[in-house]
């Protein structure tokens, strides 16, 4: 009996491990790379059917670029980059060819070797000349690039037009009497709270964003995250101006009162709390999806959202860069790779305005109308080509339907001094900060140098001392 | 030529029939379990043998890349955070015990007892296993929002009491939760224990009155002992259950206030999805599995000594 037993289950075994694909390969489908052969892309963060307007542009998109092209056929796939489900898609070979995730990701993306290697291609387009350094580094790891920055942002200061016409904050034309220093931010802040009742500004510690809001606030008081000695990186942010720009936050939550009551906001509260004028001033960039959502889903006036330039601190000022980044899944072949970078090109992402991309760029903007989106006046390119540059901005000028006025301090003086995330572990930096606000913002008599010099002794250990 | 068996002198002879007709048996039943076993062992055993023999390797995503031995292992035993989240589950287990055993024994007892309505009150104790885990977490973490105008706060204040804290107390968050996570799921036990109690035999209270026992004797003498092996085994099988405790701190807290409500689980799913570190998760998944055995071997035991009884 025992031995049909052990039998049976050794057949079971055999059965499952076949079942389950041990040992499936599933990279090098190479969907013919030879001249002329058919090549099929699918692209990621296709519109959704309830998106008419802009599914109707990516449509025509498509079929314009298969007639250019007639070897290759554009696979539409709505996937769109959600932590969550990412890991489970790119583990067994689902991910689309090519596909956008924001800055904070690409390094640990490549880490886990979900995207292909694309220096050929980059190069091959001549790209690798013609994008920012800064926003090409955040793809480049050992020297290999691995996507290709498609947007570009720095972090300022959203600041809300009601609430501070409410607290008396505006000038003559009602626009935001915007805060210059971090100094002026704690200020205006309790003034929000005292004339409105609503909280002055949010740093929301449930996930990672404080402690990715917070970083561009230290730099700004002098504090370097992570410094390189003698071939080591060492963690260097146990110093009195760490401990001074966490002061002033605990002094907003505690002293002024003028921070939320509940430290367990994450980033969607951001929008909703601002669009639903619940908070005066939020870290954010003069991005549209951003704004878009928030005057979507919550009914927002566009004239309501106003930006300034990161506020100045005692040591700097100086913005932190984001934006998204195209990248392509491991299993695609370098005709693949190839043909969605054409395909970008006819979207409008292009290092020249030509006659195809300057159409994409028009179809967007009509799109972005039609949605009821924002579009901005001034480009924040990831180009280097002044010439290109200008003809997107004389492009957009006649989309743009904010109040310039609006945007203007952030356009006049976000991008003097751009800064890109810390080099080693970023995320792991941001989630050791947002435990360490959660504790200020939730303990009035928080030791702040004791939570500073754990948390520095933490990333140490676990994260930069394991760097090869 | 035929083959006919040699028979040792004292040897009982069995017929070849026998053994075949034993074997057809047993083939019937391996065919009955077989699809239950393939899909265990595709969903459930495999996964669970892969994920230890990973955690013992560095991986690049799902790929394994070199040996490390115990390496993932040292790492969490000398990571804080780790040791939070296992105090954490611990204390999420023992909080649950404190909230959510008596709790369906007592609403159990509660609508045996009720003549009138009676299956209304079990509707509405068992409505919420009925609406979706993540609305219900979401709806308690309105009811907890901390401000003066929180739900709780502003219902509190007319009473002169409060504002509190609620979620972000660290001393309150784990209990906090295990209330929300207990109304959530009382209502399936609270079944269970009712099925017990509706089939105690109406003789013994009939016999129990009879002999002067008033409600509460009836209730400890009568009903106590015949719903006592339900309830030691649903309380093995919470225990193992909380112990697994994910989604309400995911949902409710993210592990906050400074990883006061993190729990192994999400710790393992933060390793995983948030920071790609597969092996390291797979360590996380291979501690909880050690822990589980152990508190599965006292559940098959004690299920064993009910068969007995």
């Amino acid at each position: 009996m025992k031995k049909r037993l052990v039998g049976a289950l050794s057949i079971l075994l055999a059965a499952g491990l076949a079942l389950s694909g041990c040992g499936t390969d599933t990279t090098g489908t190479d969907a013919g790379n030879a001249e002329g052969e058919q090549i099929t892309v699918t692209v990621g963060a296709w519109p959704k059917e309830n998106n008419e307007h802009e599914l109707k542009i990516y449509e025509q998109w498509k079929a314009d670029f298969e007639a250019d092209h007639p070897n290759v056929t554009i696979v539409p796939e709505p996937y769109s980059y959600d932590a969550r489900t990412f890991v489970a898609k790119a583990a067994s070979g689902q991910m689309p060819n090519y596909f956008s995730v924001p800055y904070t990701e690409p390094a640990k993306i490549v880490q886990a070797g979900y995207a292909a290697d694309i220096t050929e291609q980059v190069k091959k387009f001549g790209y690798d000349q013609e994008l920012m350094e800064n926003a090409l580094d955040i793809c480049t790891v050992d020297g290999g690039i691995y996507g290709l920055p498609r947007t570009m942002y720095v972090l300022g200061l959203w600041c809300n037009v009601n609430l501070f016409t409410q607290a008396g904050l505006v000038d003559e034309n009602g626009v935001p009497q915007f805060p210059k220093t971090w100094e002026e931010v704690r200020e205006k802040a309790a003034i929000i709270k005292q004339q409105t009742g609503k909280d002055g500004f949010l740093l929301p510690a449930k996930d990672n964003t404080a402690g990715w809001h917070f970083t561009n606030i230290a730099w700004n008081y002098g504090v370097e995250f992570e410094t390189e000695v003698d071939g080591k990186w060492q963690a260097s942010f146990n110093t009195p101006e760490c401990i001074e720009a966490l002061q002033l936050i605990k002094d907003m939550k505690h002293v002024d009162d003028s921070l939320p009551d509940n430290a367990l906001l994450g980033y969607a509260d951001i929008l909703k709390n601002f669009a639903l004028d619940q908070v005066g001033m939020v870290i954010g960039a003069a991005e549209a999806p951003m704004a878009n959502m928030m005057i979507n889903q919550y009914q927002m006036e566009k004239d309501n959202i106003s930006i300034c330039s990161i506020p100045e601190g005692p040591k700097d000022k100086v913005g932190l860069m984001g934006g998204d980044v195209i990248m392509f899944s491991p299993q695609s072949s370098p005709a693949q790779v190839e043909a969605g970078i054409e395909f970008l090109k006819a979207c409008g992402y292009s290092p020249v305005l030509d006659e195809v991309a300057a159409k994409g760029m028009e179809d967007q903007f009509q799109a972005d109308i039609a949605n009821n989106n924002i579009v901005l006046p001034e480009p924040m390119s990831v180009w280097k080509n002044e010439e290109r540059n200008q003809k997107e901005k004389e492009i957009r000028a006649k989309y743009a339907n904010v109040k310039p006025e609006l945007y203007q301090d952030y356009y006049d003086n976000a991008t003097k001094k751009i800064k890109p995330e810390p080099t080693y572990n970023s995320q792991d930096l941001y989630k050791e900060f947002s435990s360490l606000i959660q504790s200020i913002l939730t303990d009035p008599n928080a030791d702040i140098p004791a939570l500073v010099e754990t948390a520095q002794n933490t990333f140490q250990t676990n994260y930069l001392d394991k760097i090869e | 030529m035929e083959r006919k068996p040699s028979i040792a002198a004292g040897t009982t002879y069995k017929p070849k029939k026998f053994i075949s007709y034993r074997l057809l048996y047993d083939v019937k039943a391996w065919l009955v379990m077989l699809p239950s076993l393939v899909l265990f062992f595709i969903f459930v055993w495999r996964p669970l043998l892969s994920g230890v023999f990973m955690s013992f390797f560095e991986t690049q995503g799902f790929t394994i890349t070199q040996f490390i031995g115990l390496r993932n292992y040292q790492d969490l035993l000398a990571d804080p955070v780790f040791h939070q989240a296992l105090w954490n589950s611990v204390q999420y287990t023992l909080w649950s015990l404190v909230f959510g055993f008596l709790t369906p024994i007592i609403v159990a007892l509660l609508i045996s007892e009720v003549v009138h309505a009676n299956s209304f009150f079990k509707f509405a104790a068992y409505f919420p296993c009925m609406v979706p885990g993540v609305a219900v977490m979401l709806m308690w973490g309105f009811l907890f929002e901390p401000s003066e105008n929180g739900v709780l706060n502003v219902i509190l204040s007319m009473f002169h009491l409060g504002p509190f804290e609620w979620l972000q107390d660290q001393r309150m968050t784990i209990p906090l939760i295990v209330i929300a996570m207990t109304w959530k799921a009382f209502g399936g036990t609270m079944l269970v224990y009712l099925a017990a109690i509706k089939g105690v035999n109406q003789e013994l209270y009939e016999a129990a009155t009879i002999d002067g026992a008033g409600v509460f004797q009836r209730l400890w003498h009568v009903t106590m002992p015949r719903i006592y092996n339900t309830g030691r085994l649903l309380l093995i099988m919470q225990v193992i259950s909380v112990f697994q405790i994910f989604y309400e701190p995911f949902i409710m807290t993210d592990g906050g206030p400074q990883n006061a409500s993190v729990s192994l689980m999400l710790l393992n799913y933060n390793y995983a999805f948030k920071d790609f570190n597969t092996s390291k998760a797979m360590a996380v998944g291979g501690i909880v599995f050690v822990i589980l055995m152990v508190l599965t071997a006292i559940y098959l035991k004690v299920t064993r000594e009910n068969e007995t009884e």
